[in-house]
């Protein structure tokens, strides 16, 4: 059996996979809500907002996720406020000024900000595996305070949602229950973009959402199908990634737009549904008939030759230690590599680099150009790395590459090969 | 009944005084939408016990009425009194049209729906509140279709479903916008019965928005007609005349009887049955 079925390879991005999974199955059960009150275009007008004030609070050099939050919600409360107000524009008309104004914004802060590139692309857009311990943590305390929150209000949302008018008419405060709602996803929308990223996240908020309510079950079951749905195109679009080296957003995307015909196809007939699940099953599965065990995230060129070589009888251990700096804005890294090599072992790279990911951090620093000419046995080096940081980190995760990221001669070292272990930044 | 009016003075009566059964009584209203005015200096009682109708041609204002008088819009000038005090319990019935269909709920968790403002933040329906929904249910005949997915049925079915949960919570005032609007006539008579005799049953101050001049003629006990944002309000006997309904349709109208009943028919040729 292959290991992107029995879950080996998945093991090699955990980061990826708890952050995938959590978002997920959660994102899902607030998109029930986004798809059932229409406000789509909402959703996607407050990412670009977020977006926005994250650039924002770059150029200003204050924390980019309280400044992004801030501004969604002044968005937010002022959609609430103007939607019972009579206007000339249409609503969605207003949405699209506000969508292109965000959207221009984002891309001049983002131009005129003082961070490196690399880390606004990462704090913008996310990067699910490079996910950090962090990032996780709180996306995930973040979707499951939103789902409970919506749940215990669940029936006052569901008038309020169900007959606007009627809700009013009997006394529900309905721009109130419509300001948590939109608050709600608001913070969702910010928080994930730290580890889905825009893309993503609006795919697991649509498309499993639109997948359960097409199989036309009852309320509660839509809600927890969407979730389940959700949970499954995950898993699969992860699977599919690792199999198939392929873009790891992306692959999730598909994966869970490909919910949509199959629900169809079940609806018609379940044994429709399974039949059209097993033919995508056979297409992931012939994606990867050429076995390419590169990570996967960026497989924009296939480094099979250089991994095939790299399984030879050789060892790397790097172990960390970090502190944060006085102004929050660096941390110090000391690095001990430790090598462990065969005699006339010719495949050994010559570069070998450490990418170090954590909340605010996306860095990549060469730990050294001579990992080829150690000598036969054991050998150690160490050394130590400034990190830039947007703001106080508490964890690094590390993985070692053999050449930098943007370089074509760069590729993931194999887990077996060479290992880093994350590290906990001391204050 | 007092006759009410926006027309000129003299033929203004003052709202009657609490002590008559009033709910909800409006005073001198007006209502402005977009620089145009929908209602002006509008006066209407709304008593418990009957049904009182607004009628007049797409755009007169009587939902806008219906909206002011429950407090889903404030009048520009003038005000809405609550002579009991409290603003009363509404149940409120939307146009079936407007009806969403996107949710997957049935029409048990439609009515249900009517018991979450009286639930309060964190309270519970419960099997008292099913039990209370399906009572409900019962009273238009549809408790069959409890389990029934609400965007699977007829308009005339997902009408009694609103109207049910319209009264689940039992209101002390019930608004309808355009009720029997897409019903055949079996249904309509039947739904227009059921309401008028919740009205004398439980006291119910009804207040109904329809184009059903026939309905209205037999089962409603006040009737305001509008036009172009003024109202003349009265009984039926009163206001149910050729000379004031033609003047108010723009068409010579005809009221006549039919086996003891009303009938309102377009022209003026048409003599009374007997």
């Amino acid at each position: 059996m292959s290991n992107w079925l029995d879950g080996t390879a998945l093991q090699a991005i955990p980061g990826a996979v708890e952050a995938g999974l959590i978002a997920g199955v959660l994102l899902p059960w607030l998109g029930m809500w986004v798809v059932l009150l229409r406000v789509v275009f909402l959703g996607v007008t407050l990412a670009q907002v977020a977006a926005a004030g994250v650039a924002l609070g770059l150029v200003l050099d204050s924390p980019p996720l309280p400044m992004g939050l801030a501004l969604t919600l002044l968005v937010v409360a002022g959609v609430v406020r103007a939607d019972g107000k009579q206007s000339s524009l249409a609503a969605d008309g207003k949405l699209g000024a506000l969508f292109c104004v965000a959207s221009a914004l984002a891309l001049l802060f983002v131009s005129q900000s003082p961070a490196d590139l690399d880390e606004v692309q990462h704090v913008l857009h996310g990067n699910l595996i490079y996910a950090g311990r962090d990032a996780v943590q709180i996306t995930a305390i973040t979707l499951i305070a939103a789902v409970a929150l919506l749940g215990v209000f669940f029936k006052q949302l569901l008038l309020v949602g169900f007959d606007r008018e009627t809700a009013q008419a009997l006394g529900l405060a309905t721009q109130g229950w419509l300001l948590l709602l939109f608050a709600v996803l608001a913070t969702v929308l910010t928080v994930s973009m730290r580890t889905t990223g825009s893309l993503l996240t609006f795919a697991m908020l649509l498309l499993p959402s639109l997948a359960s309510l097409s199989l036309r079950r009852g309320l509660v079951a839509s809600f927890g199908l969407a979730s389940a749905l959700g949970g499954v195109g995950t898993l699969a679009g992860l699977a599919l990634a690792v199999h198939a080296d392929l873009h790891l957003e992306s692959s999730i995307t598909v994966c869970l737009a490909a919910l949509l015909p199959l629900c169809a196809a079940w609806r018609r007939h379940w044994l429709l549904g399974a039949v059209a699940a097993a033919l995508c099953f056979a297409g992931g599965w012939s994606l990867g008939a050429e076995p390419v065990e590169a990570e996967p995230g960026h497989a924009h060129h296939h480094e099979s030759d250089v991994v095939t070589e790299l399984s030879q009888p050789w060892h790397v251990d790097v172990e960390l230690s970090a502190a944060q700096g006085a102004a929050d804005d660096t941390i110090q890294v000391t690095w001990l590599l430790t090598m462990s090599r065969q005699p006339d072992d010719s495949t050994v790279p010559d570069e070998l680099w450490l990418m170090l990911t954590g909340d605010g951090v996306f860095h990549e620093h060469r730990l050294t150009d001579e990992l080829s000419h150690l000598p036969q046995g054991t050998t150690t080096l160490t050394g130590t790395c400034l990190v830039p940081s947007l703001g106080p980190t508490h964890r690094l995760e590390g993985q070692l590459w053999t050449g930098s990221m943007e370089s074509l001669d760069g590729a993931p070292v194999d887990p077996e090969q060479g290992a880093v272990l994350g590290v906990d930044v001391e204050p | 009944m007092s006759r009410e009016s926006s027309q000129p003075a003299a033929h203004h009566t003052p709202p009657s005084a609490d002590s008559s059964g009033v709910l909800v009584r409006a005073e001198n209203i007006s209502y402005r939408y977009r620089r145009e005015d929908v209602l002006r200096d509008v006066s209407l009682s709304v008593p418990r016990g009957s049904v009182t109708a607004l009628v007049g041609s797409n755009g007169s204002g009587k939902t806008t009425f219906l909206r002011l008088a429950v407090g889903l819009l404030r009048p520009r000038s003038g005000r809405i009194v609550h002579p009991a005090g409290l603003r009363p319990k509404v149940g409120w019935v939307p146009q079936v049209d407007d009806s969403e269909v996107l949710y997957p709920v049935t029409a048990l968790q439609v009515v249900l729906m009517g018991l979450t403002p009286g639930l309060g933040w964190f309270g519970r329906r419960g099997a008292a509140g099913k039990e209370r929904s399906l009572r409900s249910l019962a009273r238009f005949d549809v408790a069959d279709l409890a389990s029934k997915r609400f965007r699977d049925l007829s308009g005339g079915q997902r009408q009694r479903i609103l109207l049910a949960r319209a009264l689940v919570d039992e209101p002390e005032l019930l608004v309808l916008d355009e009720p029997v609007r897409g019903l055949d006539f079996t249904s309509a008579v039947g739904l227009v019965k059921t309401i008028t005799d919740l009205a004398s049953e439980r006291q119910l101050a009804v207040l109904v928005a329809t184009h059903s001049l026939d309905l209205v003629a037999n089962h409603a006990a006040q009737v305001a007609l509008f036009k172009e944002g003024r109202v003349q309000a009265g009984p039926v006997d009163e206001i149910f005349n050729d000379a004031l309904l033609s003047e108010y349709h723009d068409a010579a109208v005809h009221v006549g009887r039919v086996a003891g009943h009303r009938v309102v028919v377009p022209g003026t040729t048409l003599g009374d049955a007997p």
